[in-house]
C-alpha cells in the first residue's frame, strides 16, 4: 500500500516535471517566435526578378557581390527561375531606384521587383507604359553582344523605349528584330539606346566605360 | 583490415587516374549515353575509385552518385560549390580552433560564396589554410603534393609546389593574362587553365610561366572547364553547347555535342568521358572507340 502511494507520488512529481520542462520550452519557443518577428519587423523584403541567369559563375557573382552590402541579409538566387532576393534594415531605407540600380550595375537586367517594407507596405516598380502607337514599321539592326544576359539587356533596353512595341535579339546571328512607330521614336535613337547599355551597333559604339561595365560573359569585343 | 584493402586499392584507382591516362591516337570519342540526375545542376566532378562526387552550385551542396547517377550521399551547407578534385597533398588544415597537417585522402571543395576551400575527409569538414585571400575561387587541382587554385574575381591562379605558394596572372586579354579563370588541372610538367571569358585555354609552366594558348580559333564563348590526359585536353565551350578535344599539340581532334547543353567539366576514368551537364541536369558518357568503327569524329 506504501509502496503503492509513494509510487503514486513519484508518477506525480515526474509529470510535474515534464509539465514544467513543456512550459518552459513554450514560453521559450514564443519569446523567440517574438523576438524574431521583431527583428523581421526591422527589416524590408526585396524581390526582384532577372532576366538572363544563365551562366552560375555569373549569377553566383550577382549574388556575391549584394553581400557586401552592410547589413544586408537573407540574399537567394534562384537560377531557373530569375527570383533574386533579399532583406535590408528598414532605416536605410533603400528605394525601389537604388535596388534596381544596383541590379542594372551588376550587369544584370531587372523585371518586376516588389519591396515589402517592414511596415506592411508595398511598393512595385512601373513596368512600361501602355502606349497608343501608330502604324507599326518593321526594323533589324545589328546589335553585337554574346549570350542569354547579353539578350536580356539588349531587349529590355530596346522593347522599353517609347514607341517600340517589340524588340526580339537573336544570339546567333546578333539580328535585333523590332516593331516600332516611325513617328514616335527613329532608329537612331534606338542604335543610342542599345550602345547606352554597352552594347555596339554598327551605327554606333558603346563607350569604353560603360562596356567595361558588363560583367565578363557579355564581353563581346576581341 | 577490410578497410585498409578497400583504403589501398582506392588509393591505387586514384593514383592510376592521377598518372594521365592515355587515349591511344587511332581512338575517337562517341557518344554512350546520358546518366540522369535527381535535381542536381552538376558544375565540377571529381572521382575516388568507383565513387564520383558532383558539386551542385545551386542547391549549395556535393553529391556522391553512383554510375547509373543515384545520389548515395549528400553533403549540404556549402556556399556554391564549384570545381572540386579529390587527392592527398601536402597541406595544412583548419577547423576554425586549430591547424594540423592533412594525412589522408580528402574531397577539396572551393566554395566561391565563401572564399574558402573546403576539405571533407569521412564526415569531417576542415578548410584549407590560405596565407592570401580569395574572391570567388571557381576550381581546386591536387596532384601528388601540388596544388592549384583558380581565383576568379582576382584573375589569378595560386599554385602551391610542395614547398611554396606563388601566384601568376593578372585580368587581361594578352598572353599569361586571365579574364575571370574557371577551372584548373595540373598535371606533371604543367598547370592548364580554363581562361572563361577570354574563351581559350592556357598552359604554364610550374614557375608560372606561359607556355601556351589555345581554343580561340574555335571561337568559344566561355572556356568553363579543363581536363587533361597524357595525350588530350578538353575544354568545355559552355554557351555553345560543346566539348573540345585537343590534341596535346593542341590541334582540334573532336568537338563533342550530341546531348551536351552548357558542359561546365570533364573527367575520363576507364575509357569513358563524362561531362557534367549544367543546363540538362545530367551526366553525358561518351566511351572511346577505334576511330574506324566510328563516325563520331564528324561530329
Amino acid at each position: 500500500m506504501l509502496n503503492c502511494k509513494l509510487r503514486t507520488n513519484t508518477l506525480k512529481i515526474n509529470m510535474m516535471k515534464n509539465i514544467a520542462i513543456i512550459m518552459t520550452v513554450v514560453v521559450g519557443l514564443f519569446a523567440f517566435a517574438k523576438a524574431d518577428a521583431q527583428k523581421n519587423n526591422d527589416r524590408d523584403q526585396f524581390e526582384v526578378q532577372v532576366d538572363g541567369l544563365g551562366c552560375p559563375f555569373c549569377a553566383y557573382g550577382l549574388e556575391k557581390k549584394f553581400k557586401e552590402f552592410k547589413g544586408i541579409k537573407d540574399v537567394k538566387i534562384d537560377i531557373k527561375t530569375g527570383d533574386f532576393s533579399f532583406s535590408y534594415p528598414a532605416d536605410k531605407a533603400l528605394s525601389m531606384d537604388a535596388m534596381v540600380q544596383q541590379v542594372v550595375k551588376a550587369g544584370y537586367t531587372p523585371n518586376v521587383a516588389k519591396i515589402t517594407r517592414s511596415n506592411g507596405k508595398i511598393e512595385q516598380n512601373a513596368g512600361k507604359k501602355q502606349e497608343a502607337l501608330g502604324a507599326l514599321t518593321a526594323g533589324k539592326l545589328k546589335v553585337y553582344g554574346v549570350c542569354g544576359m547579353c539578350k536580356a539587356r539588349i531587349e529590355k533596353a530596346i522593347g522599353d523605349m517609347a514607341g517600340v512595341k517589340t524588340a526580339t535579339w537573336d544570339v546567333d546571328t546578333k539580328m535585333l528584330a523590332i516593331s516600332y512607330d516611325k513617328t514616335a521614336v527613329t532608329m537612331d535613337a534606338i542604335n543610342k539606346q542599345a550602345a547606352a547599355v554597352g552594347h555596339d551597333t554598327d551605327a554606333v559604339k558603346a563607350s569604353s566605360k560603360t562596356y567595361n561595365a558588363l560583367p565578363g560573359c557579355c564581353r563581346y569585343r576581341d | 583490415m577490410k578497410k585498409l584493402i578497400s583504403s589501398i586499392c582506392a588509393l591505387v584507382v586514384l593514383v592510376a587516374c592521377k598518372n594521365e591516362t592515355a587515349i591511344p591516337e587511332n581512338r575517337t570519342w562517341e557518344f554512350d549515353k546520358v546518366i540522369p540526375l535527381d535535381n542536381v545542376n552538376p558544375i565540377g566532378i571529381a572521382i575516388d575509385g568507383e565513387a564520383i562526387y558532383l558539386s551542385d552550385g545551386d542547391n549549395n551542396r556535393v553529391v556522391k552518385v553512383d554510375a547509373n547517377g543515384k545520389i548515395l550521399l549528400e553533403y549540404d551547407g556549402f556556399e556554391r560549390p564549384m570545381h572540386i578534385d579529390y587527392g592527398k597533398p601536402v597541406a595544412q588544415i583548419t577547423d576554425k580552433l586549430a591547424s594540423s597537417a592533412l594525412n589522408e585522402a580528402a574531397l577539396f571543395v572551393p566554395e566561391y560564396g565563401r572564399d574558402s576551400i573546403a576539405v571533407i575527409t569521412g564526415k569531417k569538414r576542415r578548410y584549407l589554410v590560405l596565407n592570401d585571400s580569395l574572391d570567388a575561387p571557381a576550381a581546386i587541382s591536387v596532384y601528388e603534393n601540388e596544388i592549384a587554385l583558380a581565383d576568379f574575381y582576382n584573375h589569378r591562379i595560386l599554385y602551391y609546389n610542395g614547398t611554396e605558394w606563388i601566384s601568376f596572372g593578372t585580368e587581361g586579354k594578352e598572353l599569361g593574362m586571365f579574364y575571370y579563370p574557371t577551372d584548373v588541372q595540373i598535371t606533371k610538367d604543367a598547370i592548364y587553365v580554363a581562361d572563361a571569358y577570354n574563351n581559350r585555354g592556357q598552359v604554364f609552366d610550374k614557375k608560372g610561366k606561359v607556355i601556351a594558348a589555345f581554343g580561340k580559333e574555335q571561337k568559344m564563348n566561355a572556356a568553363t572547364g579543363i581536363y587533361v590526359t597524357a595525350t588530350e585536353i578538353y575544354l568545355t565551350d559552355f554557351e555553345h553547347k560543346r566539348v573540345l578535344v585537343f590534341n596535346k599539340d593542341y590541334s582540334l581532334k573532336q568537338e563533342l555535342k550530341t546531348n551536351v547543353n552548357k558542359p561546365t567539366d570533364v573527367i575520363v576514368v576507364d575509357g569513358k568521358l563524362l561531362i557534367t551537364d549544367y543546363g540538362n541536369g545530367t551526366l553525358v558518357q561518351y566511351k572511346s572507340v577505334p576511330v574506324a568503327t566510328t563516325t563520331a569524329a564528324k561530329e
